[in-house]
């Protein structure tokens, strides 16, 4: 195991942070302070993605803070899983400012400062998640990204955002709580602390021990994740203006929950202690029923960001599910799940907003005839739709491919059938849409209105990448290896 | 030099409270006075804690009278840590509400600088010395002194809630006097150190268990646990604010820190449970850590929150302390640390929007919105600390108390912890959310409060991230110097 | 058992004295009532100590009095000294408690607990001349 020690990864981290405190001090001036975000961003991506040879050659880059009790060393560690996390979050950071600054600009949105400096903050904790080495740092990034989402939740200000703020506050503290309790009990049980491929916990001998502490684990991370039944705070957060439900609900706040997930499976508890332990497979029905229920929930949504939300919920348990199963083909269809689900749902979202910023619609029924508006809009939205339904040559394909050959590999056929009727309904909830956009309303002509362009840029970036994602062989090829690294690392061969 | 150090810790205030009467004429020094004698105990305290880390602890006999027939001060890492304590936070406090007393306390501002003086020798008094009685005379100086302070100010029910205070800390000191008096029966000494020795001799007596029981009830008095607390809440609230700002964060903390002297110190540990007393203060603690939160949200008076939110971590650092384990009595010993700041943070804070826009209440608060930017931020950060969001000062504490609660094999206590962090965080956010969030009158001047109103409670804000950033240090040297001596 | 009983007379007697202090304190209204009480529990206590510091024979504690002595049949100095100390303390605590009566029967015209509870969330200013809003 190679280590290089390096600072890269706390650079990486306070590029955001700086720039919050920058942005906070740049009030008067927008566009100075527009700036301030987009360096950072283009900042941390470049400092990420400088990493990626060494990772690749399988390095691990390691940044030590300091003892904080005997055994556990807080420390920054990037692994091929957190890279992959890092890289993929920062770089969407960066086509979601542009999103940002275009969507914010068009709706004339007041608190812009405080958002923009949330979303800096926000960035910074999701970094901490990806890099970290220990629980400890682990925890102590997942709380400051609750702390710094909360802003960007409550950000209209009007009641039920006020409502929807407290109620992610409930869920995401009293998860924390949850979370700390058992890193506690764990380093009682273990003395240790650090994320180990294979994972640490198998070292205690009560196998009773082992399947507590991995619930209240898994409880933990899962309502960052949305897994039913703590998955209520997501719905009601999409009163958040688009870019914030994009980036982060689709991207980084959940994403982290399902990293966190990823992290405790593979890292802490590890397949051998969990197989040790027996009655794991709870796991796996919880998340087979949240992918289907929330499926279903989706069809009855009219709101098109709710629906949107049902959907999200629903893929991040394809994710939750697949590391449930405990191989390597899993894993490693979980893991690029976590990517290509991520590019689709930010289109999706950006699409959205994009319907809300120009045509002020924000349910499916009113969007008649809309797709002659804003033509390529809908176009992205069809490209993520199919994609995730699981359609080649789209990127949802790869990833489901991966997942449904772990299903077969552990003989899981139950978990077989429960993908390929969600992919069904999947397409059920989302193609009713484009046909809605799509139907003649009968007037005359209809003026194609898809200015300004950072608004609609960014979604057709992610749209190419979608399809990108899915048939190009050199992008394909060098995810499914970083994802392949993570696997094989936790699962041997 | 460094053997008179606990002398010159104490004398500075000492000393200048005599002499502010003769300054009374002017209000700047006077002010300067106070400031100066305070900052030179701090940077005596300071210099006490370097010494006594490397060389061990500085004993002093005054007057020469040898222990343990004389009175003994002694110096020791635990000690040394609140002597700093109690100076820099009184330091800060006092430069930062020069305004604030100037509007409070037109006149009588003479009265007032030497109550404070003399206060703050009390509790350095109380944290100098190695003699049972000598402290039972700096926690009745501290607390008289104590008393006349809530009563400044220009509040009538200030006046009550005084007398109240009074009465029940007349009380308190009085079961400690009782208690030292059965101990003294027992062992025939009143210095700590000898007692110790002494004690085990004589530990099945009847007359011990009494002067255990009636020196710990006077000092749950005087820290303000359950059910004991009856007086904190009217007194912090009717206080002017530049009292309360005094008070709050430290007289508490140094009857915690007298807690831990004789029951960590004097008596080892197995007097707390041999007695059975541990189950009772568990209790106690634990009702305290959610009565107090329970209570705090439902308080709509922003010093009457606090009140009860100080009653609440106060059940905390005594859950960690009857926790009976030396991760939990660090935890705690680091959360007297952080809680000091942090209420000072608050207390400054809420004097400060109090001063410049009268804001009392929680609704008041939409007044201020985008107004003070830097008291707010103040407030955030302390805040958050208090709720135990990482990387603050507050996380730390509690995830060593946390450690120390499993280590002690009470998973119970572990919830309790847990849940303490999640009540604290329902009224703080309460707060946060009038603050930031709801609607407001949308008047965007400028308008902070003094410089120094808002300097200093700031800088110490940023102090808290620095605690926060050092805890595990500060955790690893206490464990190595201060738990050995009070966790034998 | 007499002389056991007189032997504890005292020790009966402070307890009585700190009870009934503390019950004075607790149940009347009157606030000099109150001081009362606590004064007499200070007294208890104080009776306590200087009963520990008895002994049955002994001289008063001065050197060079007596010529040289065998210092165990000095009676013991130390609860005196420590008491003179507690009534200073004791006397100044009254003072003080006597001065907040004073004021607060000048805010509130009424010394009755009660009464005063009752007119406690009215209007908040000590003096009526000074009418600065803070």
């Amino acid at each position: 195991m190679n280590e290089i020690q390096s600072i890269k990864p706390l650079l990486a981290i306070l590029v955001s942070s700086v720039a919050c405190i920058l942005i906070l001090f740049s009030n008067k001036s927008k566009n100075l302070r527009e700036t301030w975000t987009f360096l950072a961003a283009i900042l941390k991506f470049g400092i990420v993605l400088s990493l990626y040879p060494a990772i690749t050659s399988g390095k691990i880059i390691v940044f030590r803070f300091f003892d904080v009790l005997p055994g556990v060393t807080t420390s920054l560690r990037i692994d091929p899983l957190g890279f992959y996390f890092a890289l993929l979050s920062s770089f969407l950071w960066i086509i979601t400012s542009v999103y940002s600054v275009g969507y914010m600009r068009t709706l004339e949105e007041k608190h812009q400062t405080r958002y923009f400096a949330s979303f800096a903050l926000s960035l910074s904790a999701t970094m901490g998640i990806a890099f970290s080495g220990d629980l400890l740092t682990f925890f102590i990034f997942y709380e400051m990204l609750t702390i710094a989402t909360y802003p960007l939740v409550v950000h209209k200000e009007t009641p039920e955002a006020i409502q929807a703020g407290r109620k992610y506050l409930v869920y995401s503290l009293s998860a924390g709580a949850v979370l700390l309790g058992a890193i506690a009990w764990s380093y009682y049980e273990t003395r240790t602390l650090t994320f180990t491929p294979g994972g640490f916990l198998g070292s205690i001998e009560s196998t009773k021990t082992i399947m507590i502490l991995f619930v209240l684990f898994i409880y933990g991370c899962a309502v960052k994740g949305a897994l039913f039944p703590l998955h209520a705070w997501l719905p009601s957060a999409m009163v958040a203006p688009t870019p914030v439900s994009a980036l982060l609900h689709a991207v980084a706040v959940v994403k982290a929950g399902v990293f966190g997930v990823l992290r405790v499976i593979g890292y802490v508890a590890g397949p051998a202690a969990l197989e040790r332990a027996g009655h794991y497979h709870w796991l796996t029905c919880v998340a087979s029923f949240t992918i289907l229920g929330a499926s279903v929930m989706a069809l009855a949504q009219d709101n098109l960001k709710r629906r949107l939300a049902y959907s999200t919920i629903s893929q991040l348990a394809y994710i939750i599910l697949g590391a449930s199963l405990l191989n390597v083909n899993a894993y490693l269809g979980s893991m690029l799940h976590m990517a290509n689900h991520a590019f689709m749902k930010i289109t999706l979202f950006f699409c959205a907003g994009a319907i809300y910023a120009k045509a002020h619609k924000e349910k499916i029924q009113d969007m008649k005839g809309l797709g002659y508006q804003m033509p390529l809009t809908f176009i992205a939205f069809t490209l993520a739709t199919l994609s995730l339904s699981g359609f080649p040559p789209f990127s949802g394909f790869i990833s489901k491919w991966y997942l449904c050959k772990g299903a077969l590999e552990g003989g899981h056929w139950g978990v077989l059938a429960v993908y390929l009727s969600s992919a069904l309904l999947n397409a059920a909830y989302l193609l009713p849409v484009v046909f809605v956009a799509f139907t003649k309303t009968g007037e005359s002509s209809v003026t194609r209105d898809e200015k300004p362009y950072a608004l609609t840029a960014p979604l057709y970036i992610t749209a190419v990448f979608v399809i990108l994602m899915g048939c190009l062989p050199w992008l394909i090829s060098r995810q499914v290896n970083l994802a392949g690294m993570a696997s094989v690392s936790i699962f041997g061969g | 030099m460094e053997r008179h150090l606990p002398v010159f810790i104490f004398i500075a205030p000492f000393l200048s409270a005599f002499i502010v009467p003769f300054l009374r004429k002017s209000r700047s020094a006077t002010q300067l006075l106070t400031a100066t004698a305070l900052a030179f105990s701090s940077f005596c305290s300071l210099k006490a804690l370097c010494v006594v880390s490397h060389s061990g602890p500085i004993e002093y006999a005054l007057g020469g009278w040898a222990p343990p027939y004389g009175i003994e001060w002694r110096l020791d890492c635990l000690n040394a840590l609140m002597c700093f304590l109690i100076s820099t936070i009184a330091l800060v406090v006092i430069l930062a509400t020069g305004p604030s007393v100037k509007k409070e306390i037109p006149r009588s501002y003479t009265t007032y600088y030497v109550l404070v003086l003399l206060h703050l020798t009390g509790l350095l008094g109380m944290a100098l010395t190695h003699d049972l009685f000598n402290l039972f005379v700096f926690l009745e100086v501290a607390s008289l002194t104590g008393y006349a302070l809530i009563a400044s100010g220009d509040s009538r029910r200030g006046n009550v809630a005084s007398f109240k205070y009074l009465l029940i800390g007349t009380i308190g000191a009085s079961f400690y006097l009782l208690g030292i008096g059965y101990l003294y029966a027992a062992t025939g000494t009143l210095n700590m150190g000898d007692m110790g020795i002494r004690i085990h001799a004589v530990i099945q007596s009847r007359s011990v268990f009494l002067g255990v029981v009636f020196v710990l009830l006077g000092l749950l008095i005087k820290m303000g646990l359950f059910p004991f607390h009856g007086w904190l809440p009217d007194a912090y609230t009717y206080a002017s604010n530049s009292a309360t700002a005094l008070i709050a964060p430290l007289m508490t903390k140094v009857s915690i820190y007298v807690f831990i002297r004789i029951f960590g110190g004097i008596f080892d540990r197995t007097v707390l449970s041999h007695f059975h007393i541990l189950p009772v203060l568990l209790a106690f603690s634990a009702i305290a850590i959610i009565g107090g939160s329970v209570m705090a949200f439902l308080q709509s008076d922003l010093k009457r929150m606090l009140a009860y939110s100080s009653i609440s971590h106060i059940g905390l650092i005594m859950l960690a302390l009857s926790l009976n384990d030396p991760a939990a009595w660090m935890g705690a010993i680091l959360h007297i640390l952080n809680h000091a700041v942090m209420k000072a943070v608050l207390f400054l804070a809420v004097a400060g929007a109090a001063h410049t826009h009268g804001v009392t209440h929680l609704q008041d608060l939409r007044t201020i919105r985008g107004r003070m930017p830097f008291t707010l931020t103040a407030v955030c950060i302390a805040s958050l600390s208090m709720i135990g969001i990482p990387p603050l000062a507050g996380f730390f504490s509690k995830w060593y108390i946390l450690t120390g609660a499993f280590q002690s094999g009470k998973p119970l206590f572990v919830i309790i912890v847990l849940l303490s962090g999640l009540l604290t965080a329902l009224y703080f956010f309460k707060m946060l959310e009038q603050i930031f969030f709801q609607k407001d009158s949308g008047e965007r001047k400028l308008a902070e409060a003094p410089l120094a109103l808002v300097a200093w409670p700031f800088t110490l804000s940023i102090g808290l991230l620095l605690l926060g950033f050092y805890a595990p240090a500060i955790y690893a040297w206490g464990m190595q110097h201060i738990v050995p001596v009070v966790f034998v | 058992m007499s002389h056991n009983l007189v032997g504890l007379f005292n020790y009966i007697a402070a307890l009585f004295m700190i009870l009934f202090g503390i019950y004075i304190m607790i149940a009347r209204t009157n606030l000099i009532r109150k001081i009362i009480g606590m004064t007499v529990l200070q007294t208890g206590v104080i009776l306590f100590y200087i009963s520990v510091a008895v002994k049955r024979n002994a001289v008063i504690p001065i050197i060079g009095s007596h010529g040289h002595i065998n210092p165990d049949l000095y009676q013991n100095p130390l609860p005196q000294a420590l008491m003179l100390t507690a009534i200073v303390v004791g006397v100044s605590t009254l003072g003080v408690a006597l001065v907040l009566v004073i004021s607060i029967y000048r805010s509130f015209q009424t010394i009755e607990e009660d009464e005063i509870l009752k007119a406690m969330p009215a209007t908040d200013k000590k003096t009526i001349k000074q009418g600065n809003t803070p």
